[in-house]
């Protein structure tokens, strides 16, 4: 007889306990309860985390050793068993601590509990298993897991957040912009009709009451033209400004040596007037939109040829090589650096990137024509063709101008030139 | 194999007390009323489940043996799944995936319905069932009755089955598969309960 069986159940049980005591060899908390619910069999596991010996257990009602306040609920289902009802479930989400078993850093083990009905030799009526998984350390992952994936999905979600409206205020800011351009448009188109009835009545007035006039009144009346004239300019430059995006047309395949030569024989007026030298070197076929490119080129070489010194002639050189980097738009085509140099006034270093700003003149109007915005125009023009525009000088020494722009886009292979090759002249 | 009107009626009313004992004992365990209810009941071909969808879901059976045997089954959409172990337990989580945890605490849920309806059958037959421990599985309804089906004659019983908290309603399907000669017990059973003219 087992000597450790309290004395109510020792007798009976003896053949049972001896069944029962294969559950001391498994890797869980096992123990078996007689149909009245009281503990016939306690495992080695279950004494070891209860901290409950069988000497103490056996014999008692299993609910006195159960936790919380579900006792009665979980007696019932045990009860069912009894009656012969199915396996039940205590699973560790709404049952974790069934038994309480304190874990050496204190705290409770999480279990995952499955009772069932056995027949037990010896015992009339059906026996209950109770077999309890520890799973603490399973329950503790994929909680650190669900707060991980909580804290990412949080993440992401306010990133989209983010993107959203970032996304919008773009779209604004775009819609904004193209609201500003074209009523600069409009405004340049509508503004040019009174003017021109200006600059009309004004020179009637030179050509039919020019006489009558005193020399003050002539030279007001003179000043009034230059400044009308001056004006109309102003709004052609702004207007073509805002053209660069709002005519915007298909990009095709375009010979900049081509452009670039017509744009000297367009010159070629100014080039003879002040024996300048217009030097073109081999440049290359891009992707691009052939009448900016015009513009573009007109633009550089125009103003190589205007900021001349005065006591020497112009010479400007484009040349073109290919570049590794240099343009934050650069998403792996071919890149190209078209270089317009002169050997005119310059200017000081310090203003190299303010000359590209609307309306920027560094010189005074009276010496040198212009409105301000013909580099402005060309660094709307490069940026739209996914490029760069920079300048280097220095006072005296002459302006080197650098356009960087990828060759094709959209995967498209353009037929392109060396780098190297033939120079062709404009004197 | 077809059933009278009235036997379907008393297959439903059947079914309906099992459901409401396990929305007792569910009632009981949790802090959130639970309501249940079956709707709708049929008896389905088990060599023709391909309307019953292919799509992964989340279930939980239990076979039973012995002169009465067979398989009961608790079926959900995984989401459906965790949403409603989500709403019983309380949990504050965003994610609605199965892991351990919701798996471990549907077959809880499971095993509640599925014991109060086999716990009305078994009432009504008056015969002792023996069962399998119940089991968490991933596969859709098609591939788990046709894993049971086998080669033998079955017949299937669907019943839908809805569970109502106050913030959500989801639906779940338990299917019961019986031998042919269990089914023919459960109906003789069932014929002793219609009252004679």
């Amino acid at each position: 007889m087992h000597s450790s069986l309290p004395v109510n159940i020792q007798e009976e049980s003896e053949p049972a306990f001896t069944e029962c005591s294969l559950l001391d060899h498994v890797p869980v908390g096992a123990c078996v309860l007689t149909p009245e619910l009281k503990v016939l069999y306690w495992n080695r596991s279950l004494q070891d985390w209860s901290g409950l010996t069988s000497d103490v257990v056996l014999g008692t009602l299993a609910e006195t050793h159960f936790s919380g306040s579900q006792i009665h609920h979980v007696t019932r289902r045990l009860r069912n068993i009894v009656d012969g009802g199915p396996p039940t479930i205590f699973s560790s989400q709404l049952h974790p601590h069934l038994l309480p078993c304190e874990l050496p850093n204190g705290h409770m083990q999480v279990q995952s509990t499955t009772a069932k009905g056995v027949r037990i030799s010896g015992i009339n009526g059906i026996c209950v298993l109770i077999v309890i998984q520890d799973v603490t350390a399973l329950s503790l992952r994929i909680r650190e897991y669900r707060e991980a994936r909580d804290l990412a999905l949080q993440e992401v979600e306010e990133r989209q957040r983010i993107e959203a409206t970032l996304l919008d205020q773009s779209q604004e800011l775009e819609r904004s912009n193209q609201e500003l351009v074209q009523f600069a448009a409009i405004a340049s188109h509508d503004l040019q009709e009174p003017l021109r009835k200006v600059i009309t009545f004004g020179d009637r007035l030179k050509l039919k009451n020019g006489d009558q006039l005193d020399e003050a009144g002539r030279d007001y009346l003179e000043r009034m033209q230059n400044a009308s004239r001056r004006m109309q300019r102003l709004i052609t430059d702004l207007l073509s400004y805002s053209q660069v995006s709002i005519k915007a047309q298909p990009f095709e395949l375009v010979n900049l040596n081509q452009i670039a030569q017509e744009v000297a024989t367009d010159l070629e007026g100014r080039i003879e007037a002040s024996h300048g030298q217009v030097t073109i070197a081999e440049l290359p076929t891009i992707e691009a939109e052939p009448f900016q490119m015009r513009q573009l080129f007109q633009n550089l070489i125009g103003n190589a040829l205007k900021y001349a010194k005065k006591d020497e002639p112009p010479r400007v050189t484009l040349s073109a090589q290919t570049v590794e980097t240099g343009n934050r738009y650069n998403h792996g085509e071919r890149q190209w650096q078209i270089v317009v140099e002169d050997n005119g006034v310059g200017f000081e270093e310090q203003y190299a990137v303010q000359i590209f700003g609307m309306f920027k003149r560094l010189h005074g109007k009276d010496e040198y024509e212009g409105t301000g915005v013909g580099l402005a125009i060309c660094k709307k023009i490069v940026e739209r063709h996914d490029g760069v525009i920079s300048a280097t000088s220095h006072l005296g020494l002459g302006t080197k101008m650098m356009v960087i722009l990828p060759e094709s886009r959209l995967s498209l292979n353009a037929p392109t030139h060396d780098n190297k090759g033939e120079m062709s002249e404009v004197e | 194999m077809e059933l009278t009107p009235l036997q379907l009626d008393i297959l439903k009313e059947l079914i309906n007390i099992g459901v409401g004992k396990a929305a007792g004992v569910m009632n009981e365990m949790l802090h959130t009323p639970l309501e249940l209810s079956v709707p709708h009941i049929e008896i389905i071909d088990p060599h023709h489940l391909d309307s019953l969808g292919t799509s992964s879901c989340a279930t939980v059976c239990q076979g039973f043996k012995g002169r009465f045997g067979g398989m009961a089954a608790l079926v959900f959409p995984p989401e459906s799944a965790s949403t409603l172990v989500m709403a019983l337990t309380g949990e504050e989580c965003q994610g609605l995936d199965l892991d351990e945890l919701r798996t471990g605490t549907l077959t809880e849920i499971g095993n509640i319905v599925l014991n109060g309806v086999m716990g009305a059958i078994a009432n009504t037959l008056n015969e002792h069932i023996e069962y399998n421990v119940p089991s968490f599985q991933e596969c859709s309804p098609e591939e788990l009755l046709k894993m049971q089906v086998g080669d033998d004659s079955k017949i299937c019983v669907l019943a839908e089955t809805g569970f109502r908290t106050k913030d959500m309603d989801l639906e779940g399907r338990v299917y019961i598969l019986f031998e042919v000669g269990s089914f023919g017990m459960l109906l003789e059973a069932m014929n002793a309960l219609i009252p004679t003219s």
